[in-house]
């Protein structure tokens, strides 16, 4: 059709048409408005599974970590064969994963009821070689086999035979057999938290027998060699 | 894509073991040197991407060991993590003299060593 041949819409025509089309752009509009409504529900539910996987992922994290602080410190103490290593266990767990660097551990010499100190760090073992069984919070701990954390935890050069951030028994054959103390703690470790609570637990239950069977592991090889 | 290379330097087998039950999902690598000396060697035949290194250690302590690694001209951008109980002001100035990337304390923190990996290595 050639441009002569177009006839101009008469005006009542084109009001209408353009109103019709006015009337698809509303409902146009209004299926665009409510998609984006859809759209950033969909957006909200994607961003709270987004939070919800990582909370759950931080906190699965939180607890392979804890699990692996109790397995390794269970594995070190377990593993060793000979007195000294498990000694050198206690003291690496209480450095390296706990926090500090002051430690000692004890042996309970029962005609004497005193407790002797077998091996230490960061202290001066002067003033804790001897404690008689129920003095202070070691000799306290030796008696009761009460794990005792102290409610505000020492920082590292204050350690005192009457000052613990923490002692635990040293269990063996269902009796108190000595002692682990915990003095000052490292500078940036500020207190001890739950975490630190399963593990001195854990070296309650455990330090004690693992001493034991490397000990007696220890006089069966000396037996078998002479 | 190769998976990328994590040296663990420490003299403590308790340190070691924690590394590796804490990274060791992420895909990456894990190589385990217990000195200074072992970790220089270790370095310069495998490349690691990343490394963690204790100061306190026998033959050759971290510090040390760090100060050597940087003189390679291919470790100059390496992540070198030194890891150690001494976190005060003088320690962590002398970790960074000796060309060290950060400074992370003890006690091991799984948290805070998985964020460091992602951090330079990335998910």
């Amino acid at each position: 059709m050639s441009e002569e041949d177009e006839v101009p819409a008469e005006p009542r025509d084109e009001s209408a048409r353009l109103h019709e089309q006015v009337r698809e752009l509303s409902a146009e509009l209004q299926r665009l408005r409510t998609r984006e409504a859809e759209l950033v529900a969909q957006v909200d539910a994607l961003e709270q599974a987004q939070r919800l996987n990582l909370a759950r992922s931080s906190f699965a994290e939180e607890q392979a970590g804890r699990l692996s602080r109790l397995y390794v410190a269970s594995y070190r103490l377990n593993e060793a064969r000979d007195p000294r290593q498990v000694l050198e266990a206690i003291q690496e767990i209480i450095s390296n994963i706990i926090g500090s660097e002051e430690m000692g551990i004890f042996r309970l010499d029962d005609a004497s009821r005193t407790l002797s100190l077998v091996l230490s760090s960061g202290i001066e073992p002067g003033p804790f070689s001897s404690i008689p069984l129920g003095s202070g919070p070691i000799g306290k701990v030796a008696l009761t086999g009460e794990t005792f954390v102290a409610p505000t935890a020492l920082r590292a050069g204050q350690s005192h035979p009457d000052e613990v951030s923490a002692c635990v028994p040293l269990n063996m054959e269902d009796r108190v057999n000595g002692a682990i103390a915990i003095f000052g703690l490292l500078p940036q470790k500020l207190a001890l938290e739950e975490v630190d609570r399963e593990l001195l637990t854990l070296l309650a239950m455990q330090a004690g027998p693992a001493l034991q069977r490397a000990e007696k592991y220890g006089d069966n090889v000396s037996a078998k060699d002479s | 894509m190769s998976r990328k290379k994590i040296l663990l330097v420490d003299d403590s087998n308790t340190v070691l073991m924690m590394h590796r039950m804490v990274l060791h999902g992420l895909n990456h690598e894990l190589l385990f040197a217990r000195d200074g000396c072992e970790a220089v060697e270790k370095a310069v035949a495998e490349k690691p991407d990343l490394i963690f290194m204790d100061v306190m250690m026998p033959k050759k302590t971290g510090l040390d060991a760090c100060r050597e690694l940087r003189t390679h001209e291919e470790f100059a951008k390496t992540p070198i993590l030194l890891v150690t109980t001494r976190g005060e002001p003088q320690n962590v100035e002398a970790g960074f003299e000796a060309g060290c990337t950060e400074y992370v304390t003890k006690p091991f923190d799984s948290a805070q060593i998985l964020s460091k990996v992602r951090h330079y290595l990335g998910d």
